[in-house]
């Protein structure tokens, strides 16, 4: 009898451990975006962006809100969130996706390409993403880089201001990710 | 003419100085000594949550709570709060530059109230440009 007690016991335990252990969260997430033009350079940066991992499933969710972006002037934030996003009808951007071929079980560092639904400005967008993933003592990280048209996204770019604003804004993002529970 | 110029000259200014001071806004300011819309704590923050309207963010809001950590990651002085009940919501404080020496002071568990511009909930509630009002 106490044998059976102690399997079912260490069989919750491993249980509850392997639940803990299937999804990370970044609280603190960072995405910046770049935008070149001969008239003016653009970056803002977003540093409370929120991202969730299944390590079991390799599927990865991004939420960040748009109105939390820091740029260096007032008035470029002041038209990235009135003109251009309309933060107010659209406060979120998001992305949803799944990690090709991810192995949570390899440590140390590994690249691969994130393929989800990015939506910015209620448009959605299928994107594929190179993304360097480490898996090391203090947890995963996961960052990257790329390059997306304004164009694709509905913006709504007056004439007067189009020499502003690259055609192809660069995003990066760095996520550290720490268990869900913390 | 002169008198033209004489008249113009001060409109402009005034223009101009109006301007800079209405299209500045809190983002970039130190908010000390700006007072708040509302205050919260975070408990009932959650709950009044489902009542927040679009004009409540980028509004100066204060928030009482528990130091669940403090941290810079990105380079960022944060601090985030906790109510008293479990597996609430924290509230991530994006701490002004000019608050280093007072968040040097801040601990895990201690008591604190914290103004900053809302700007909206993910997991957590999201303020930006905060300041110790007190506690430490």
């Amino acid at each position: 009898m106490m044998r059976v007690v102690l399997i079912l016991l260490f069989t919750m335990a491993s249980t509850l451990s392997i639940d803990n252990g299937e999804k990370i969260i970044a609280r603190q997430g960072k995405v910046s975006f770049f935008s070149h033009t001969s008239v003016e350079d653009i970056k803002a940066e977003n540093n409370q962006v929120f991202s969730i991992v299944d390590l079991e499933k390799g599927k990865v969710a991004v939420s960040m809100l748009m109105n939390a972006f820091i740029f260096e002037k007032a008035l470029m934030r002041e038209h990235f969130n009135e003109s251009y996003i309309e933060s107010d009808i659209y406060p979120k951007a998001t992305f949803e996706g799944e990690i090709i071929g991810f192995d949570s079980a390899i440590k140390g560092e590994q690249t691969r390409i994130i393929k989800g639904i990015f939506t910015m400005h209620g448009v959605p967008k299928e994107l594929e993403i190179k993304t360097r993933i480490e898996n090391n003592v203090s947890g995963y990280v996961i960052s990257g880089e790329f390059s997306t048209d304004v164009k694709d996204y509905d913006i709504n770019i007056p004439p007067l201001l189009a020499g502003n604003i690259a055609k192809s804004i660069t995003i990066n993002f760095r996520f550290e990710y720490r268990p869900y529970d913390d | 003419m002169k008198s033209n110029t004489s008249f113009f000259f001060p409109v402009i200014f005034a223009l101009s100085f109006f301007c800079l001071v209405a299209c500045n806004d809190y983002l970039n300011d130190d908010l000390t000594e700006v007072s708040s819309k509302k205050t919260y704590t975070i408990d009932n923050l959650a709950v009044q949550l489902k009542s927040i309207t679009k004009s409540d963010r980028d509004e100066v809001i204060s928030v009482a709570g528990i130091v669940h950590e403090v941290n810079t990651i990105n380079n960022r002085p944060t601090i985030l709060l906790k109510g008293n009940v479990a597996a609430q919501m924290l509230v991530i404080c994006d701490m002004n530059a000019n608050q280093s020496k007072r968040i040097e002071k801040v601990k895990k568990g201690d008591s604190i109230l914290i103004k900053g511009v809302f700007k909206g909930v993910l997991k957590d509630a999201i303020m930006l440009n905060c300041v110790i009002v007190n506690g430490n």
